[in-house]
């Protein structure tokens, strides 16, 4: 009986691989006491975060969306013309002074990011007056220019209306009829 | 139901653009709107955010090059579109987004669409504290159960990086709950 045990050792440690063939990751037991404690913590926390929604919202969602795309695809159109017609110049007028403020009061030329000359746009366009455009250009009579037609196209409107919130591009409307 | 390649197709093609979109509407709706209530807090302004992810969605669909799944880039719109509502309203209060959101927050115990309890919201108050990656991180992998390669595809982050992110994510809100339950 001994005999045929030692023998079955022998012929089982000659054929059967000592290793198991298992492999982990690399940095596998660096990890498992982090991971580990990520466990506990997690099942100490509160597993929803306690919102809610109004009864069949989910039901009601869909076609209030494809309303909406209907509404903005079909462009309900709002006459941007007014504020588009000294828009324009505006802009490129104050992106020339920049410039060439910049130009002759530096002696090193420094690059301005299309993102400053932006943010600048942004906050400062509102303080420049249509007579303070008007007195540059003394040549052009700007009710003569149709700016609308021959600068915004389809695709940059479009581009205008993504950008800009529907609800603020109406008050600018409605201050720009106001003054 | 069918497979997300037969769908962009359909979405693709102007004549079955509007139906397949009412398929997409359908089949994310909720997944995308828990993920922005997530970060914009309230009911409402989640519902106007969703409605403008759709929006995007449906208009910049021809431009999905296919090269991520079609769920994370809608996801990534959702929270593009989240950040910039965030960012916007810090904006226009003058205030900073942390701030801001610590003020969504404390809202949070009188808004008719949160039943949470008081731990519940003071891990809102714990998550609205963490810097705005570990944020995102944390809830698509705590409450999304978001596996970490579909979180990167997402975020465009390295697996090890949102791993991080995570961990360290989870230590500050345990540090956070603590100190208010101590």
């Amino acid at each position: 009986m001994k005999e045929n045990s030692n023998n079955t050792n022998k012929l089982t440690n000659s054929i059967l691989p000592v290793e198991t063939g298992f492999v982990v990751a690399k940095d596998y037991f660096d990890s498992i006491e982090d991971s580990l404690s990520l466990n506990l913590i997690e099942e100490s926390l509160p597993n929803n975060e306690g919102f809610t929604v109004p009864e069949n919202y989910f039901n009601t969602i869909d076609d209030r969306i494809i309303l909406k795309g209907r509404k903005t695809s079909k462009g309900k159109l709002i006459n941007l013309k007014k504020p588009f017609k000294f828009l324009i110049p505006v802009a490129a007028s104050i992106t020339v002074f920049l410039f060439a403020g910049i130009y002759f009061s530096s002696t090193e030329m420094t690059e301005i990011s299309r993102e400053e000359a932006t943010l600048w746009l942004d906050t400062n366009s509102n303080s420049i007056s249509e007579d303070e455009i008007i007195a540059i250009y003394e040549d052009i009579n700007f009710n003569d220019v149709d700016l609308f037609e021959d600068v915004i196209n389809e695709k940059n409107l479009e581009m205008y209306i993504n950008i800009n919130d529907a609800y603020l591009l109406l008050q600018d409307i409605s201050i720009n009829e106001t003054n | 139901m069918i497979d997300e390649i037969t769908l962009v197709k359909q979405l693709q093609n102007v004549q079955t653009k509007e139906k397949a979109f009412g398929v997409l509407i359908s089949r994310y709706k909720e997944r995308l709107y828990w993920h922005i209530r997530k970060i914009v807090i309230s009911h409402d302004d989640a519902d106007d955010v969703l409605q403008n992810t759709f929006i995007k969605v449906f208009r910049g669909i021809d431009n999905f090059k296919k090269e991520s799944k079609l769920y994370s880039w809608m996801y990534r719109i959702a929270t593009n579109e989240s950040i910039t509502f965030i960012n916007k309203r810090a904006k226009e209060k003058n205030t900073d987004i942390s701030e801001i959101k610590q003020e969504l927050i404390s809202c949070l115990q009188s808004d008719e669409w949160f039943t949470g309890d008081e731990i519940q919201l003071i891990l809102q108050e714990a998550i609205a504290r963490l810097p705005k990656k570990q944020q995102l991180v944390f809830n698509m992998k705590y409450f999304d159960n978001m596996k970490y390669n579909e979180i990167s595809d997402i975020l465009k982050t390295s697996v090890g990086g949102l791993k991080s992110s995570y961990f360290h994510a989870v230590k500050k809100i345990e540090h956070y709950i603590k100190t208010k339950t101590d």
